[in-house]
């Protein structure tokens, strides 16, 4: 019950108590020293005594502000690490000793460096953990992967536990109960951050149920393409205290030089290091980059050998509103996965291959349209129908957001005469082949609202290339973001309150442009979706009479032996039966319950809320907690942050971060109480002290 | 305290000077201070003794001289016997010696042996008496040998207790005081100064020459500071935490006050107030106390 008092009496704890202590002390050993002095009368001196006792009492009083001032910023002082860890920041260097490690379902498949991405982990958190100087104890959790040969990786202190990310969730819960051990880290491999967005609330309970346990990401959704150099990258998840972390572990394979490593945040130099190879080897380096929760930061890390070679970079970027944009993708796979595919900062993906009549129709229903998106994404127009075009019209009029791409199948007539002449944005014309044309800047992005960062941050698109685009004859209004000596790449277009992005060149096709691998797509996007209008955007939401469609991920295989593996979870955590084939897509529904349903395939999950439609609530104010069970409403409560809770996080940040300032304090207070002592301290005549102790 | 060391052969050679001096001083003083009936003369014939050049011839037996051609002087009683009265105040603050080597009594028994001999040697009756509250001795005046000694010992008998109260002391020993005698009273004067003055009013009835010798340590006239202190009371026992800044500099304008305060009330009463610092070298003390007369 009172384990929340337990850092408070570590041995180092201890230590700094006791050293707290000494002031209090001094202060009590200074009153016994007190001199008693047997005088014959203290007649005169009571008369005086009482003028003289005012100053007295200013001397107490100001004593005693200082004493207690000093204890308190000596406390808060000391009391540091709890802010921090009740805070959830990480700063370089807290490295403890023990690592909860949750292992991924593709640790083991993916290969680099003729390490697997399970001995490279388990390698970094022998890294981690030689910063601490201390042994290090893992347990590791393996989602689908019971038959992992892992045992020759890890040495005896591993723990394993299996299952999917909830449910292993729950079982690192059990594990720390039963073991009663002080695991400190959970090191989380991230292959969808909407898989770690399901277990949010679980994170959450945990870290406050153990105060000094830290969750680490592991991104690997950035992992594309392979570079064989900088290895692992963290990138933030900033918007999610107190899951927000700074980590940054650099592994680079090159041993025959020196290298200079630099680390950028936005255009600023924020780490410099020499680096001599003979010396360090491979290294885990973590930088202390200050990266405010919600605020929206990019940077790079290089990796710099010398004048004759190409530096290696490599960019990361965080993202201010995670979880609230939603998005609907239809077309082919694209290569710009890293940034466009990355569900950290989308509520939902809605990925379509192609959008058939009975799908489009299918998807206007379970969705109420287009408008419930904040953005669509058409990156191939093949398939496109007239109908279709008519709905991104009004979807576009509307207020919303809409990328088109072209590329090889893209039916260009049908884009101009449907899309970019009703717009006024121009007209498409005959693809242009160039060896390498290098990408440039339009002049008037410096201004530009979405494309500033990519202004600022030139060099993330310096080496791409532009082999195939269209040319495109553009009207006035129409505002070129990006282009090429071979014309305009990007166009942006302002529809009344909608706007319409085009994209001349296909960036999921590497025959074309090398653009999409680059830094530059993320970069962007994540910004273009930032200024799109989720946020007067409703929730999704599908009336509880209607159905849910998904694209069948069945193999021909499978769907000839009539199996499907998806399995639907209800809100109650039940298998959910309703659900029918159809073709080239899985119909989910109709729904008995209200709440959010969880989609399991293989390893991948998918959720989506089932509420009242708009008709069916009669005015009622929509609620979150709708459908859901009242213990797990809650329980969920128990976890959001709100209210005064923010503020006790804010105080206890706010403490964290000005731990400096207590330090200074206590010094500058214990050296007051000194001058003060000295101010009312007369001259003393030692010698005649002496004969009246005598 | 043996007095034997302080009075010692050499320190009753210095004081011996004082002698003659002293009797006039004496004599001037009673002259001065009280009116006598008998203009200049005594109505009591007490002896005579041998003709010395210098004498008064007023008091020369011109008798005798005619009979037996024996120079002689007339001698009457009151001129030759006055009594002298030592009081001490034996109280407990007087046992405080500060940085000094005697206590406060100490000193004042060296000065009341010393004022006894003086007196002896003139053939003055000597008293002595002490105490805090009360008389707890009181030794009627005489003059003789036997006297002297019992005085002393007494003197280096004496213990301090009590605390201080001259009213109630001196008018305990108001009616056992002759009148026109001579009186030393050694004390701190810690005390309400009121309570003082109503007490030497009490006792300056009867003795016409009163003599109030106020003895302070070199810490109770200059205080001490420096640092915070627990002063406690000698006599009271009560405590006082003191180390402000300036207490030293308010301690001493207070003394001051109350020694003025002092010094104007026995000027009215026609009282010597003499302030000693014990550790004064005893001649020094003792000139101060028959020098005091003079003024």
């Amino acid at each position: 019950m009172l384990g929340f008092l337990s850092p408070l009496f570590t041995p180092l704890a201890m230590a700094l108590w006791l050293c707290a202590l000494v002031p209090v002390v001094i202060h009590l050993l200074g009153r016994h020293k007190q001199l008693k002095v047997f005088f014959p009368s203290v007649l005169l001196i009571q008369k005086k005594l009482e003028q003289t006792t005012a100053k007295q009492r200013l001397k107490n009083i100001l004593l005693l502000f200082c004493r207690t001032a000093f204890l308190l910023c000596l406390l808060f002082a000391l009391l540091n690490p709890v802010w921090k860890q009740m805070t959830g920041t990480l700063q370089s260097g807290d490295i403890h000793p023990l690592v909860l490690r949750h292992n991924g379902a593709w640790s083991g498949m993916i290969h680099e460096n003729g390490m697997s991405n399970y001995e490279h982990q388990t390698w970094l958190i022998k890294q981690l953990d030689s910063l601490s100087d201390k042994n290090c104890g893992i347990i590791d959790i393996l989602p689908f992967e019971s038959n992992r040969e892992v045992s020759t990786a890890v040495n005896s202190s591993v723990h394993w536990l299996f299952g999917n990310y909830q449910q292993s969730m729950k079982q690192v819960d059990n594990f720390l109960r039963e073991t009663g051990k002080e695991y400190t880290h959970l090191f989380l491999p991230v292959y969808s951050w909407a898989d770690i967005m399901q277990i949010k609330d679980e994170l959450i309970a945990l870290c406050r149920e153990y105060p000094f346990f830290t969750v680490v990401f592991i991104d690997y959704t950035f992992l594309y393409p392979s570079i064989d150099r900088l290895t692992r990258i963290t990138p933030r998840f900033s918007s999610e205290k107190p899951l927000v972390f700074l980590e940054c572990a650099i592994d680079f394979a090159m041993k025959q030089s020196d290298h200079a490593l630099q680390v950028m945040a936005g255009n600023k130099i924020v780490y410099e290091k020499l680096i001599d190879q003979q010396k360090e080897g491979s290294s885990v380096y973590t930088m202390p980059l200050q990266i405010p929760s919600g605020n929206y930061l990019s940077g790079s890390i290089r990796l710099l050998s010398g004048a004759v070679s190409t530096p290696f970079t490599r960019n990361y970027f965080t993202f201010r509103n995670p979880g609230k944009v939603r998005l609907l993708h239809i077309g082919s796979e694209f290569i710009s996965l890293p940034g466009l595919g990355k569900t950290s900062f989308y509520k939902e993906v809605i990925h379509l291959d192609r959008l058939t009549p009975e799908l489009f129709n299918s998807t206007l229903k379970t969705y109420g349209g287009f408008k419930t998106f904040d953005l669509i994404y058409l990156s191939n127009t093949a398939f496109s129908s007239d109908q279709l075009f008519q709905e991104l019209q009004e979807y576009v009029r509307d207020g919303g957001t809409l990328v088109v791409g072209t590329g090889e199948q893209s039916d260009i007539s049908l884009l101009n005469r449907k899309l970019l002449v009703p717009f006024k944005l121009g007209y498409l014309g005959q693809r242009k082949e160039s060896e390498k044309a290098g990408l440039s800047v339009g002049v008037s992005l410096a201004e530009h609202t979405h494309t500033y960062p990519v202004e600022v941050y030139k060099e993330l698109i310096k080496n791409t290339t532009v082999k195939q685009q269209y040319a495109i004859n553009i009207n006035e209004g129409a505002q070129i973001v990006l282009a090429t000596a071979n014309g305009p790449l990007l166009i942006e277009h302002k529809v009344k309150s909608g706007k319409l992005f085009l994209w001349t060149t296909d960036i999921d096709n590497p025959g074309w442009t090398s653009i999409g691998a680059s830094g530059i797509i993320p970069l962007f996007h994540n910004q273009l979706f930032e200024g799109t209008r989720h946020t007067d955007h409703k929730k999704l939401n599908i009336s509880s009479d209607s159905t849910f469609s998904l694209l069948s991920t069945m193999t021909e295989k499978d769907q000839n032996n009539g199996r499907h593996e998806l399995t639907v979870l209800t809100p109650d955590k039940q298998p959910f039966s309703r659900i029918q084939k159809r073709h080239g897509y899985t119909e989910i529904g109709p729904f008995s319950k209200l709440g959010t349903y969880i989609i399991l395939n293989k390893a991948d999950t998918l959720s989506f809320s089932v509420n009242l439609a708009e008709k069916q609530m009669n005015g009622k104010k929509e609620d979150f907690f709708v459908g859901i069970d009242p213990k797990e409403k809650t329980l969920r409560e128990q976890y959001l942050v709100v209210g005064a809770e923010d503020a006790l996080k804010s105080l206890r940040s706010a403490f964290h971060s000005l731990w400096k300032l207590f330090i200074f304090g206590a010094v500058i207070f214990f050296l007051l109480e000194i001058v003060i002592s000295q101010i009312f301290l007369a001259k003393t005549d030692n010698k005649l002290l002496r004969n009246i102790e005598k | 305290m043996k007095l034997t060391p302080y009075l010692s052969n050499e320190y009753i050679t210095q004081i011996k000077n004082f002698q003659l001096k002293t009797k006039i001083i004496l004599k001037g003083a009673l002259a001065g201070w009280h009116e006598s009936p008998f203009h200049g003369y005594s109505s009591e014939f007490s002896q005579h003794r041998n003709y010395t050049p210098g004498d008064n011839l007023r008091y020369f037996d011109w008798k005798i001289y005619a009979k037996t051609e024996r120079a002689v002087i007339k001698q009457y009683q009151d001129e030759t016997n006055t009594n002298i009265y030592l009081v001490l105040d034996n109280s407990a603050s007087m046992e405080y010696k500060g940085s000094t080597s005697l206590t406060k009594l100490e000193y004042a028994s060296v000065l009341a042996a010393s004022l006894a001999t003086l007196s002896f040697r003139q053939r003055d009756a000597v008293s002595l008496s002490y105490g805090a509250v009360q008389p707890d001795f009181f030794m009627p005046p005489k003059n003789s040998a036997a006297n002297l000694q019992q005085i002393f010992t007494i003197l280096e008998g004496m213990k301090c207790s009590g605390t201080t109260d001259l009213e109630g002391l001196f008018a305990k020993l108001a009616p056992v005081l002759k009148s026109g005698s001579m009186s030393y009273i050694f004390t701190d004067l810690w005390q309400e100064p009121d309570s003082i003055i109503t007490g030497i009013k009490k006792l300056r009835h009867k003795s016409q020459a009163i003599s109030l010798v106020q003895i302070l340590t070199p810490e109770e006239t200059d205080f001490i500071s420096g640092r915070e202190m627990e002063l406690v009371d000698m006599e009271t026992f009560k405590k006082v935490k003191v180390s402000a800044t300036g207490l030293k500099k308010l301690y001493r304008e207070t003394l001051e006050e109350h020694q003025h305060y002092l010094h104007a009330e026995c000027f009215k009463l026609k009282i010597n107030l003499i302030n000693i610092t014990n550790g004064e070298p005893f001649f020094r003390s003792v000139r101060r106390l028959l020098s005091s007369h003079n003024g």
